[in-house]
């Protein structure tokens, strides 16, 4: 008996007006995750490009990956370094890999749990979607939040981010910006301040680690050299302090074309001209903060490379992307400057600008409709 | 416009093969718009050539026996009517028709077109005689398109290799009806070394004629994208290329034509390619019109088996898949493919913006899946669903597999329904 056989045989009882109809979706999630399903087409296209959803999808895990892997061995760094213990590569991987698999786990399981549950319920398919949201979480939190904490902002981010809007592709806002926006209002003290970003620090009272951010806030300086920014080996939520180990990522999602480059760039442009603006007033000392240094600190790339890009709340329109980048850039120096409260500006900008994606959607499109108006207009004078 | 691997390999270097008719023709009464009618009695005998089928009005056109035998009246397979002909085995021809080339009047030329049937054979199946009949309007571009974009297809190409002093007899003796002051062929770059060939054909025959090289992207042989690619020209959709200066006409059918003229006989024989991973025998074969798919997957070794694999009528991208193994090969199939079933899992559509990107019209794919699902006729109209060419690289390129060509179809059938 083949294993195709098998599964026919199991499947059986799930068909449709037998016993166990209901659940047939998780069967038949099971299925497709083993065999590529058989539906044929009678119309159109009969052939197809060979990237689909799912290899989109893997295609942002593996870009994730280098991040995540730098962010365990920082973790451990951070740890070790105020603790006094080896600093090298294995042993501050290690403890990083402790320490944030268990978060991984959690938010993976809570997550495909009710990603199930409404596919049961709705009675289609299991979406893959979940696969990013899923690793994104833990890499956006400290590295202390308790685990339950990731679980409830993984069930709020699930549940009223995606599915109350209709599942994968329909959400306004970024899941994964969801779950951490989410932790960061309903548990401030576990989100922010001197003792979340490096692990332990909570209960022993010796380690103590401050963002970049939260020091300039305070009026202090950063405390770090532009090199230390940018490979990433200062204090901050798990996965997001190493500019280069992102820019990697970037490099895989703009050469397999899954990331948008247009919105990138454009965030880019936009943190550079808000950055020199302040350069330009220095009054305070994240004003001073170099326009460059920016760039590098706080979840800035991270954001603008994994979840600035996502296809679903960003704008669609090439135009749009532009203008969509080059505000997500602007607002996020912006907050970050103008309220000291809110030192992660990278995170409102992006929920701010998802909301009105549509909208720069809209008079992107309305725009090239009236211009295409004019030049009809202007052709029929010529004519006549 | 998108990047689709060509596949055309291994077909385009196999010299074309005559298939012999089949015991029972199924000749295809569909046209471009409208249905043609039998104008032979049931039972009744045919000779080969005859005129079997007709229609009137602009965009009439007519049908003629490949084969001499019984009118065995008509079918209906898969909501399309098709005439049978029982082949008798024993060709037995009306007289060929002999033309004076060199004396020969424009409306000759036209009413001949009609009266052996010619139509477009790049698949829309436009009557040729109504093309070509441009009236006093200047033409000052005649494109042969040989860009032929859709995958696995090489019939085009095996004629222009073989037939290219016959196609460019046929190409003049179409000037005198149209005059133009160029003629450019437009051919895509994976075929370069047919430029050579065909420019020395023209000087050897005194005909002056330009070669435009266009890049390997489907959907380049589409009558707008190839008028773009040469002349610059962006014309809308549904005009017809003849008021902007411009007439395009196919390879196939500059076949058709040179043998209606040069050998007297109407249009009852085409090219077909043979392909697909799961074909035996491709190659590029000359096929009587209304053989059925059934008997060519016999004769090529094959078996009609509808649920291990998907046979096609006509292009991957844009072909139908065959539903029922007894329908007729028509004037505009260009191959059969033999192909593994597609193997489609929906997702939701995620905004990627691929069917933007790709779209050879400038549309937004995805708000048509959207809107056909809402039927909302009012944003299908603002979003011009019907600009759209269903070429089907939006369909093809998407990664949720959305079924983007059925919400088009679903589209253009609601806002057709409608006086919007």
């Amino acid at each position: 008996m083949s294993l195709r056989d098998k599964i026919d045989n199991f499947k059986k009882p799930f068909a449709k007006g037998e016993k166990y109809e209901k659940w047939a979706p998780a069967v038949n999630a099971l299925d497709t995750f083993l065999f590529v399903p058989n539906h044929t087409t009678k119309k159109g296209a009969h052939i197809r490009d060979g990237v689909d959803l799912k290899r989109t999808m893997i295609t942002v895990v593996i870009a994730l990956l280098p991040a995540l892997i730098y962010g365990m061995y920082n973790t451990g760094y951070q740890h070790n370094i105020q603790t006094g213990e080896a600093t090298d590569f294995m042993t501050c991987f290690l403890f990083g890999l402790w320490k944030i698999l268990p978060m991984i786990v959690v938010s993976y399981g809570v997550g495909l749990g009710i990603e199930f549950a409404f596919a049961i319920y709705r009675g289609h398919e299991v979406n893959e979607g979940y696969l990013v949201t899923g690793l994104l979480i833990p890499m956006i939190m400290p590295v202390d939040i308790p685990l339950w904490m990731v679980a409830i902002a993984v069930v709020f981010a699930v549940v009223i981010g995606k599915e109350a809007f209709g599942g994968t592709g329909m959400n306004i806002l970024n899941p994964a910006l969801t779950a951490r926006a989410f932790a960061f209002f309903a548990y401030p003290t576990f989100m922010s301040g001197t003792k979340v970003w490096v692990a332990d620090a909570i209960n022993v009272d010796a380690i103590s680690g401050e963002t970049i951010l939260g020091k300039l806030a305070a009026g202090n300086a950063a405390g770090y050299d532009m090199w230390s920014m940018f490979a990433g080996s200062i204090p901050g939520s798990v996965a997001e302090t190493s500019t280069l180990w992102i820019l990697v990522g970037a490099a895989i999602l703009i050469l397999t074309g899954v990331g948008s480059w247009r919105i990138m760039l454009g965030g880019v442009i936009g943190a550079s001209i808000m950055g020199l603006i302040f350069n330009a007033f220095h009054v305070n000392a994240l004003m001073e903060f170099p326009w460059y240094g920016h760039l590098m600190i706080g979840g800035f790339a991270f954001g603008l490379v994994f979840m600035a890009t996502d296809p679903v709340s960003a704008a669609q329109t090439t135009t749009g992307k532009w203008i969509y980048g080059i505000l997500v850039g602007l607002f996020c120096i912006m907050i970050r400057v103008f309220n000291p409260a809110y030192p992660e500006g990278v995170m409102m900008a992006i929920l701010l600008l998802n909301v009105f994606a549509p909208t720069i959607d809209h008079y992107v499109v309305q725009s090239s409709v009236n211009r295409r108006k004019k030049r009809l207009a202007a052709k029929q004078l010529k004519t006549t | 416009m998108i990047h689709i691997p060509s596949l055309k390999s291994t077909t385009k270097k196999i010299p074309i093969q005559k298939l012999a008719a089949p015991n029972m023709l199924y000749l295809p009464l569909t046209t471009y718009k409208g249905t043609l009618s039998t104008i032979v009695e049931k039972d009744s005998y045919v000779k080969k050539h005859q005129k079997v089928a007709a229609s009137e009005g602009v965009f009439a056109s007519s049908i003629h026996a490949p084969a001499s035998g019984y009118i065995r009246g008509e079918v209906n397979i898969d909501n399309q009517s098709y005439l049978m002909l029982e082949n008798d085995f024993k060709e037995v021809a009306i007289p060929a028709k002999q033309f004076t080339i060199n004396n020969i009047t424009e409306d000759e030329i036209l009413s001949t077109l009609l009266d052996f049937g010619i139509e477009g054979s790049g698949g829309a199946k436009f009557p040729t005689h109504t093309k070509y009949n441009t009236g006093s309007k200047p033409i000052d571009t005649f494109i042969i398109n040989a860009a032929e974009c859709e995958p696995y297809l090489s019939a085009d190409y095996t004629l222009l290799k073989n037939y290219t002093k016959q196609l460019l007899e046929a190409i003049q003796l179409m000037q005198k009806v149209i005059k133009a002051s160029a003629i450019v062929f437009g051919i895509e770059k994976q075929h370069k070394e047919l430029k050579p060939l065909i420019l020395q054909t023209a000087k050897n025959q005194d005909i002056p004629v330009k070669i435009k090289l266009l890049p390997n992207e489907y959907p380049q042989g589409g009558e707008l994208q190839l008028i773009k690619s040469v002349t610059g020209k962006e014309i809308p959709k549904g005009s017809i290329p003849a008021n902007y200066g411009i007439v395009v006409s196919n390879v196939g059918t500059l076949w058709a034509i040179y043998n209606a003229f040069y050998k007297g006989t109407p249009y009852t024989n085409r090219i077909v390619t043979i392909s697909g991973e799961k074909a035996e025998n491709i190659g590029n074969y000359e096929v009587a019109i209304g053989t059925p798919v059934s008997y060519i997957l016999e004769t090529i070794g094959l078996t009609w088996n509808a649920t291990s694999q998907t046979v096609i009528l006509g292009g991957p991208m844009m072909g139908k898949a065959v539903q029922q193994p007894e329908i007729g090969i028509n004037k505009g199939s260009g191959g059969i493919l033999i192909i593994p079933n597609p193997t489609n899992k929906r997702y939701n559509c995620i905004q990627c913006g691929y069917c933007v990107d790709v779209c050879p019209q400038h549309l937004m794919p995805m708000e048509f899946a959207r809107y056909s699902t809402t039927e909302d006729i009012l944003q299908l109209k603002n979003f011009h669903v019907n600009d759209c060419i269903e070429c089907g690289a939006c369909a093809y390129i998407c990664p949720s597999d959305v079924p983007l060509m059925n919400s088009i179809f679903k589209g253009k059938e609601l806002l057709k329904a409608t006086s919007l």
